[in-house]
């Protein structure tokens, strides 16, 4: 039951009778009180017995599955009323405030047997599983004092995907791989090279390309003339990456607005959509002390969007990174040589020990890259000496930067690669470094 | 038209709701009830008026306006000076409050042959028996009559728990019974003014309900009242004007003015339920957990601060000054302070043992020595990049973000 802004208002009405009749006696203001106020209830309880039920209603929703965060979504909310009376009221849909719903109530005239369609739009403001559990309808009777309500269960949801605003930094680095696609010398010729194809020498190809055999071959055949035939290079395809990222308690740090999650998810979609153009496999797993979410065996064309999918719902834990399972859970997603890239900060020894004993056992078999997110607000901190507080305040940066830079170097002695970068440019940094070890043909 | 599937409700129904709610309606009912009981066999939580004839509790006294009664004395009870009637036989006044002025007891005394004041105050006694004082509480527990007074002789001896008040007599004609063990003052005194025999009871207390059933209290109180077969239990209303009571603000107020303060009551609590009920129930959102990066080095600055930690800071300053410098002056990453500082020198021409003094050696005594050092790292580090590279921009200090 639900009462309207008129009671209180029929309520201050009664001040006139009560005033008027009141001056005959104490029992004739006593009565005329009680007779208003029965006269009011009496109102009430009429409009909420002839109020069309709330609860007659078929809900309906019309809503996309998935979103990225940041783009704006239209959801629908369809209403059948399959009761015998006019409904008139109010209705709300209950999406949580990071969903981002606007609006989320409408003014409602729903007559028996019909459907209306209440549109919204969904701007949701966080990433992972944005509810509505119910909707609720407010049904008044025909004086507008009061009326019934109902909340109805239609739960909805939508996904929201990592925003992936990386994939600008998509179109340069796919021109840099098609550079390294038919090119005539790699600098290394490491194992993972392989030969493509012949083709005749052209001006500015390096000299040292050339087939001498194919060439004689070639100036055999008849008519064929005097060409020189130079040998041509790709990089290595197929090869395995594992993208490891980090969800521990480190990884919920918020860097520039961005949590480190974040970043990291940034850093791992692009090189997941540079790789797999460039024919290699791609699986992730996002770790602390269980898998948090694992993706595995996903075809090319179908990578990006489990990848997305799956991590749309991983938020921070503010739990320590276990890192001795680390080795086996790779070993589970891959048995071949791989790229692995851990996402995780490099901060503080105490935090990266797990790290650091772990990493002989991953070098051992992979080429690894850690990546990890530096503070630029740490790097200012050190300029910033106006005062005392300033002074003390740079000294510790200095400290928390040597320690990076300690762990950086213990970690590249363990046969490691290093990239760090603040948020907005680790994942081109990341892509970059892949993109120089295909290259050098060291995946 | 076939029949529409309707979406279920979260919302319990009336029924749904009638049944939820049956068992705590069913306690609330039980405690209620129990409570009810209690307070009508307790006898009632408030002590109602002290010495009230209606009055069952302790402090009451329908206990002797009962027997009174049953003894065949009609007890008339009066609340307003004006309403005591000019031929009472018996007039008990009980005036603990003080109420009644000089002018009232001077008019009181005439309306009855025999006048009973329990509680006299010092006004009532000037008036109605000025040979008797207020003496205070009075020593022991009991007392006998030792007078002659008759109420006294055939009642016997009283007991005085409780009581705090008893009376003397200085000079004139009066009796005084019940003193105490030390002769201070007694609990009756009797005596005649202007043709009236007048009875005082210093304290009623004794012949309160708790107490009256004690030694001789009952007989002492029955004896001062009962003599006569009307009395008029005269007990003054504050709000009487004939004694001074004022016209209250309630009197003044029209008769409406209750009911229209209970109808803007009536008006705020259904505005306070018209926007307080929520449109469906309250959504949970889960928040992420929100760590800010630099918290961790702003804890270890302000360590440094509260510990005095000066060398560190400058070594960990210095530290990041000799990276800095190694780079810009073409030595190795792993250069030792010495190969700095001799490079430094040899780049800005000046002393070697200064840089070295500045890079290595010099220790921070206070505060603002650190600032002072700190200072002179920052304007080293800026003259060797101008000295090495005249064109760079005087670039701010800072490692290499990505290598």
């Amino acid at each position: 039951m639900v009462i309207t802004g008129r009671v209180p208002l029929l309520l201050l009405v009664g001040l006139v009778p009560l005033v008027g009749l009141g001056g005959f006696g104490p029992a004739w203001a006593v009565g005329t009180l009680l007779a208003w106020l029965a006269l009011v209830a009496l109102l009430i309880g009429t409009d909420v017995a002839t109020a069309a039920s709330p609860r007659r209603i078929r809900v309906e929703r019309d809503l996309p599955d998935a979103v990225r965060l940041g783009e704006p979504v239209r959801a629908t909310l369809l209403l059948t009323n399959a009761g015998r009376g006019r409904i008139h009221g109010i209705v709300r849909d209950a999406w949580t405030p990071s969903a981002g719903a606007a609006p989320s109530r409408w003014p409602l005239d729903l007559p028996p047997g019909e459907r209306r369609a209440f549109a919204t739009t969904l701007t949701p403001t966080r990433r992972g599983e944005r509810r509505s559990e119910q909707v609720t309808v407010r049904s008044l009777g025909p004086l507008r004092f009061a009326g019934r309500q109902a909340t109805l269960v239609a739960p909805a949801a939508v996904r929201v995907l990592p925003p992936f605003n990386s994939r600008r930094h998509l179109p340069s680095r796919l021109a840099r791989l098609r550079e390294l696609d038919g090119r005539t010398l790699l600098q290394v010729r490491g194992q993972g090279t392989e030969f493509d194809s012949l083709r005749e020498y052209v001006r500015g190809d390096d000299v040292r390309s050339i087939d001498w055999r194919a060439t004689a071959r070639n100036s055999a055949l008849p008519g064929a003339g005097r060409r020189l035939m130079v040998r041509t290079w790709r990089p290595e395809r197929d090869r395995r990456v594992v993208i490891v990222v980090d969800s521990g308690r480190t990884a919920a740090a918020r860097i520039a607005d961005e949590t480190r999650l974040d970043t990291a998810f940034e850093s791992s979609l692009l090189l997941t959509a540079l790789a797999t153009r460039a024919g290699d496999r791609v699986d992730l797993l996002v770790w602390d002390r269980r898998i948090r979410a694992r993706v595995h065996n996903a075809s090319s064309a179908e990578v990006l969007h489990r990848m997305v999918e799956a991590m749309a719902p991983v938020e921070p834990e503010l739990l320590e990174t276990d890192w001795t399972s680390v080795p086996g859970q790779i070993r589970a997603l891959t048995s071949q040589h791989a790229f692995v890239v851990l996402v995780t900060s490099l901060e503080g020894a105490g935090s990266a020990r797990g790290l650091l004993t772990t990493l002989p056992q991953l070098t051992s078999r992979h080429t690894v890259v850690i990546a990890s997110v530096t503070d630029p607000a740490v790097v200012s901190m050190t300029t910033d000496r106006r005062d005392r507080d300033g002074v003390y305040l740079a000294a510790a940066a200095e400290r928390s930067l040597l320690e990076t830079a300690r762990l950086a170097a213990a970690v590249r002695r363990m046969g490691a690669e290093v990239v760090t970068a603040p948020p907005e440019d680790l994942p081109p940094a990341l892509a970059d470094r892949y993109l120089a070890l295909k290259a050098a043909g060291r995946l | 038209m076939t029949a529409v599937e309707i979406t279920p409700a979260a919302t319990p129904t009336l029924r749904q709701a009638v049944r939820r709610l049956r068992f705590p309606a069913i306690v609330a009912v039980v405690v209620v009830v129990l409570a009810l009981i209690g307070l009508f066999t307790a006898g009632g939580v408030n002590a109602g008026t002290p010495f009230g004839p209606d009055n069952p509790a302790p402090a009451g006294a329908q206990a002797l306006r009962s027997v009174l009664e049953q003894q065949g004395v009609a007890v008339t009870r009066v609340s307003r000076l004006a309403d005591v009637p000019a031929g009472t036989e018996t007039l008990l006044v009980d005036d603990a409050d003080g109420l009644v002025p000089a002018a009232g007891w001077r008019a009181l005394l005439p309306r009855a042959p025999r006048l009973v004041v329990v509680h006299p105050g010092v006004v009532a006694l000037g008036v109605v028996l000025p040979a008797a004082r207020e003496a205070g509480r009075p020593d022991g527990t009991t007392a006998s009559a030792g007078c002659s007074d008759p109420i006294a002789q055939r009642a016997g001896s009283m007991d005085l728990t409780g009581v705090s008040q008893s009376l003397r007599v200085i000079g004139g004609a009066a009796t005084t019974c019940y003193t105490d063990t030390s002769g201070g003052g007694g609990q009756l005194v009797s005596g005649t003014t202007q043709g009236t025999h007048v009875v005082l009871l210093a304290d009623g207390t004794a012949f309160e309900n708790a107490h009256v059933a004690e030694d001789g209290n009952a007989a002492v109180a029955l004896n001062a009242l009962g003599a006569h077969r009307r009395l008029v239990w005269y007990r003054p209303d504050p709000l009487d004007p004939s004694i001074g009571g004022r016209i209250t603000l309630q009197q003044l107020t029209p008769a409406w003015v209750t009911p229209l303060v209970l109808l803007l009551f009536a008006s705020g609590l259904a505005a306070a339920l018209w926007r307080g009920r929520r449109l469906g129930p309250l959504v949970v959102e889960r928040l992420p957990v929100i760590v800010r990066s630099r918290e961790t080095v702003e804890g270890r600055a302000r360590l440094y601060q509260r510990t005095g930690a000066r060398l560190r800071a400058a070594d960990a300053l210095r530290i990041g000054t000799i990276g800095r410098l190694a780079p810009t002056l073409g030595l190795s990453r792993l250069a030792t302070v010495d190969e700095v500082a001799t490079a430094a020198a040899g780049a800005l021409g000046r002393p070697r043992e200064e840089i070295r003094g500045l890079l290595l050696e010099a220790e921070p005594r206070s505060d603002a020595d650190l600032v002072r050092l700190s200072d002179d790292l920052v304007r080293l580090e800026a003259a060797v990049t101008a000295a090495v590279r005249p064109d760079a921009p005087r670039s701010a200090p800072q490692n290499g973000t990505s290598r």
